[in-house]
C-alpha cells in the first residue's frame, strides 16, 4: 500500500498558511487532537535556525498555532533530549523557542531529565528501550525533523529524529549500529504525524550541524515516517534502498517505502553533497577515532 | 617525578594521562574528581594507584611534587591555593581564571608560597609555530606591524555537559586564551597599551554571554594585533595567524601545521607551494598517525619543559606572568564590549589589583 505524502512550497514568512494547505492535502482539515500532544523538534547541535541544522522556531510556531486553533485546553509538550553535543535546556533558550512556547502555552520537556520506562523489544540490536515516561503514556506524537545530510546515516529526517527521543546522553555509543537502532526505536516510538521543516534544509558532507543551508522551500507532511524519509532521500539525491535505516525500518513494518505525492511540486535542489567526499569523510572519521584510541592506549600501556 | 592530578575530565583522559603514560620519568600517584564513578573508571584505565574525593586528600601524600590541575576554570583559584600552600608545583590548564581578579590572586598565592606554576599552552609546540617564532625572533620579518589572528570553533557542547563555559566571558575564555597567548608570545609579551573589542551575543539577547568578538590590541611599540574569536560560525576549528612585518609576512595555519612566508607580490605560485606543503603534511601526518593527535602532541614538550624548570634547568615554559597578561587582555575585551570603549590595560590592572 502506498502512503500519502503532502508537499507544499513555502518560506518561513507564510509557513502557517502553507502548513495548513499541506494538512488539508493529507485530509487533516485541522489538527483536532484530544490526547496530550508531544512534539519532537530537532536540535542536534548549537546551531542557529537559519543554518538548517535545527527546527526553525517559526515552523514550530505554525504547528502550535494549528494545534491551538481547535483546543485551548490541550496539553502540548515540546520535547528534545540531551546528547553528546546537545544541551537541550540551553538550546531552547538560545535559539528563540521560549517566546513561542509561552505564546501557545506549550511546555518544554527535556527527555533526558524525566523518568524513563524500560520496554522490552525484539529489536534488530536493542532488546530493551528506555522510553521517556511522556512517550510511554497515551499521546499524539508529532515529529518535526529537518532534512539533512549525515555522514553516518547518509540522511537524517523523520526516522532519525526519534533516535533523539532516547534519554541517554551518550547516544553516540549506538553509532556503529545506527541503522538497526533507528529501526528499533521507531518500532516503539512511532510518530502519528510527520511535519518536515524543509524550508531550509541542510546539505554537504558537514551535516548534520555544519553543512550548507539549502533553500529547499518545502513542507513535507505524512503519517508515515518511512515514506517521508524515502521521499526526502530522493530529494537529497540518494536511493532510499541504499540507506540502511530506511530499508530496515520498512522491513520492521514501521512504514512503507512506497508513497504517492499530493500537492506542490518540490523543485530539484542541489544538496551539494559528493558521495565520494562522504565516503572519504567516513574513512577520515574512522581513522581519527583509531588514532585517538591508539594515543590513549599508548598512555595506558605503562600505567 | 611524582604527579597528582586534579580533575578527571576529557582533557585529562584524552590528553594529559596518555602523555604521562609515555614518560618513564613520571609517576602518576593519585587523582581526584567530584565524579566518583568517572574517577574510578579513569584510575582503573590508567592504573593510577590512588583516587580520592578532594584535592586536600590527594595532597596528603607528601611525595607528590607536581599537581596537574584540569578542573573547570572557575575552580582554578581554589585548587591553586590548596596546592601552593602545600608547596607543590602546579601545571594548570588554560586559562588562569575567568576573571582578572582571580588571576591576580593566583599570581599572588604562587609568589607568596614560592611554588612554580606553568599554564598549559600546548599549541605553541606545533613545528610550524616554533618555526614562525624563530623567524620572528631572529628578525626575518623585520619589526612586526600587525598580527591578525583567527580562532573559531563551535560551542563547546561536546567537551562537557556541565555548562561552566557559559559565564559572561563565554567564547573569549574558551579558545581565546590560546589565540591571545600566541599573539602575545610572538610579540615577546611586550606591553599592551589599550584594547578595544566589538562583539557580544550574536543571538541578540537569547544568550547571556559573549559568543563572538573581534579584539583589537594596541601595543606600546605602536604595533597592532586583532583576534577574531567565535562560537557561532560553521567551523570545527580554524586557528590561523597572519603576521605582517616590515621585512616580510608569514601566514600560519596552526591546526594544519603549515606556514607560508611571502614578500613582494604574492603570486598563485606562492599559494600553490603552500597548498602543496599543507597537503604533504596532511598526508604524512595521516600515515604517521600524528594528524588527528593535533594539539595533544604539544603536551609532552610542555610538561618536559616544566619538569626541567622545576629541577632547576631552564625557564618555566608558560609562566604565570604570561597567562596573567592573556587574562588581562580577555578581561579588557569583555569590559570593552560591555562599555563600548577602549580599555587601558594599566588602569584595568590597577582597578582589579587588591590594595
Amino acid at each position: 500500500m502506498r502512503s500519502l505524502i503532502a508537499t507544499t512550497t513555502s518560506g518561513y514568512e507564510d509557513v502557517y498558511a502553507n502548513l495548513g494547505r499541506a494538512l488539508a492535502l493529507l485530509n487533516i482539515s485541522a489538527l483536532d487532537v484530544h490526547r496530550p500532544v508531544v512534539i519532537k523538534i530537532n536540535m542536534c547541535d548549537a546551531r542557529a535556525a537559519e543554518t538548517g541544522a535545527i527546527t526553525h522556531p517559526l515552523f514550530l510556531d505554525a504547528v502550535l498555532h494549528h494545534l491551538r486553533a481547535n483546543s485551548e485546553n490541550l496539553k502540548i509538550y515540546v520535547v528534545e533530549s540531551d546528547a553528546t553535543v546537545a544541551l537541550a535546556d540551553k538550546f531552547i533558550q538560545w535559539f528563540g523557542f521560549v517566546p513561542i512556547l509561552h505564546k501557545w502555552n506549550a511546555e518544554f520537556v527535556n527527555l533526558s531529565k524525566i523518568r524513563a520506562v524500560n520496554i522490552e523489544v525484539k529489536g534488530r540490536y536493542l532488546k530493551e528501550i528506555a522510553v521517556p515516561e511522556i512517550l510511554a503514556e497515551p499521546h499524539f506524537f508529532i515529529t518535526i525533523p529537518k532534512p539533512k545530510i549525515n555522514p553516518i546515516s547518509t540522511i537524517t529526517c523523520c526516522l532519525k529524529n526519534q533516535f533523539g527521543c532516547l534519554p541517554r546522553v551518550d547516544k553516540g555509543i549506538y553509532h556503529p549500529h545506527l541503522d538497526d537502532v533507528i529501526a528499533d526505536v521507531n518500532s516503539v516510538i512511532c510518530p502519528d504525524l510527520c511535519l518536515v521543516d524543509g524550508i531550509t534544509a541542510q546539505g554537504s558532507i558537514w551535516g548534520p550541524a555544519l553543512g550548507v543551508p539549502i533553500p529547499l522551500k518545502a513542507i513535507i507532511c505524512s503519517k508515515d515516517p518511512v515514506a517521508v524519509d524515502s521521499y526526502c532521500a530522493k530529494i537529497m539525491g540518494f536511493n532510499p534502498w541504499f540507506i540502511g535505516h530506511i530499508r530496515k525500518s520498512a522491513s520492521s513494518k514501521v512504514g512503507s517505502m512506497r508513497y504517492s505525492l499530493r500537492g506542490d511540486k518540490v523543485a530539484k535542489v542541489d544538496f551539494e553533497t559528493s558521495k565520494f567526499q562522504l565516503r572519504l569523510l567516513k574513512f577520515a572519521g574512522s581513522l581519527r577515532r583509531r588514532t585517538q584510541q591508539q594515543f590513549r592506549a599508548e598512555g595506558r600501556r605503562r600505567g | 617525578m611524582r604527579v597528582g592530578i586534579v580533575g578527571a575530565g576529557a582533557i585529562v583522559r584524552r590528553g594529559h594521562l596518555p602523555v604521562y603514560g609515555t614518560m618513564p620519568e613520571v609517576e602518576v600517584v593519585g587523582i581526584t574528581d567530584l565524579d566518583q564513578r568517572l574517577l574510578k573508571e579513569v584510575s582503573e584505565e590508567f592504573k593510577i594507584p590512588r583516587y580520592c574525593a578532594s584535592c586536600e586528600e590527594l595532597l596528603q601524600d607528601d611525595s607528590i611534587e607536581m599537581v596537574d590541575i584540569c578542573t573547570p576554570t572557575p575552580s582554578h583559584l581554589e585548587m591553586v591555593k590548596v596546592a601552593a600552600r602545600k608547596g607543590r608545583h602546579i601545571l594548570l590548564e588554560k586559562p588562569l581564571a575567568t576573571s582578572l581578579k582571580d588571576a591576580l590572586e593566583i599570581e599572588r598565592v604562587v609568589a607568596e608560597n614560592g611554588t612554580k606554576l606553568c599554564v598549559v599552552q600546548n599549541w605553541r609546540y606545533f613545528p610550524s609555530v616554533t618555526a614562525t617564532k624563530e623567524r620572528v625572533s631572529k628578525g626575518y620579518l623585520g619589526k612586526i606591524v600587525t598580527i591578525h589572528g583567527l580562532g573559531v570553533q563551535p560551542f563547546p557542547t561536546s567537551w562537557t555537559l556541565s555548562t561552566w563555559h557559559y559565564h559572561h566571558g563565554g567564547a573569549l575564555y574558551d579558545f581565546g586564551p590560546h589565540l591571545i597567548d600566541m599573539i602575545l608570545w610572538l610579540k615577546d609579551f611586550q606591553p599592551i597599551k589599550k584594547v578595544y573589542a566589538s562583539g557580544g551575543d550574536f543571538s541578540q539577547g537569547n544568550m547571556d554571554f559573549i559568543n563572538y568578538a573581534v579584539i583589537n590590541m594596541e601595543f606600546a611599540d605602536g604595533s597592532i594585533a586583532t583576534a577574531d574569536i567565535s562560537w557561532v560560525t560553521a567551523m570545527m576549528l580554524k586557528f590561523t595567524l597572519d603576521i605582517y612585518g616590515t621585512g616580510g609576512n608569514i601566514f600560519l595555519d596552526v591546526r594544519n601545521d603549515a606556514i607560508s612566508e611571502t614578500r613582494g607580490f604574492p603570486t598563485p605560485l606562492d599559494d600553490a607551494g603552500f597548498l602543496l606543503r599543507k597537503t604533504w603534511k596532511l598526508g604524512t601526518g595521516l600515515i604517521r598517525g600524528t594528524y588527528f593527535r593535533g594539539a595533544n602532541l604539544g603536551y609532552k614538550p610542555l610538561i618536559v619543559g616544566f619538569m626541567s624548570s622545576i629541577n632547576g634547568r631552564g625557564e618555566i615554559p608558560v609562566p604565570v606572568e604570561h597567562a596573567l597578561m592573556t587574562n588581562t587582555v580577555l578581561e579588557a575585551a569583555e569590559e570593552s564590549i560591555r562599555q563600548n570603549k577602549a580599555i587601558y590595560l594599566e588602569e584595568l590592572v590597577d582597578a582589579r589589583r587588591p590594595h
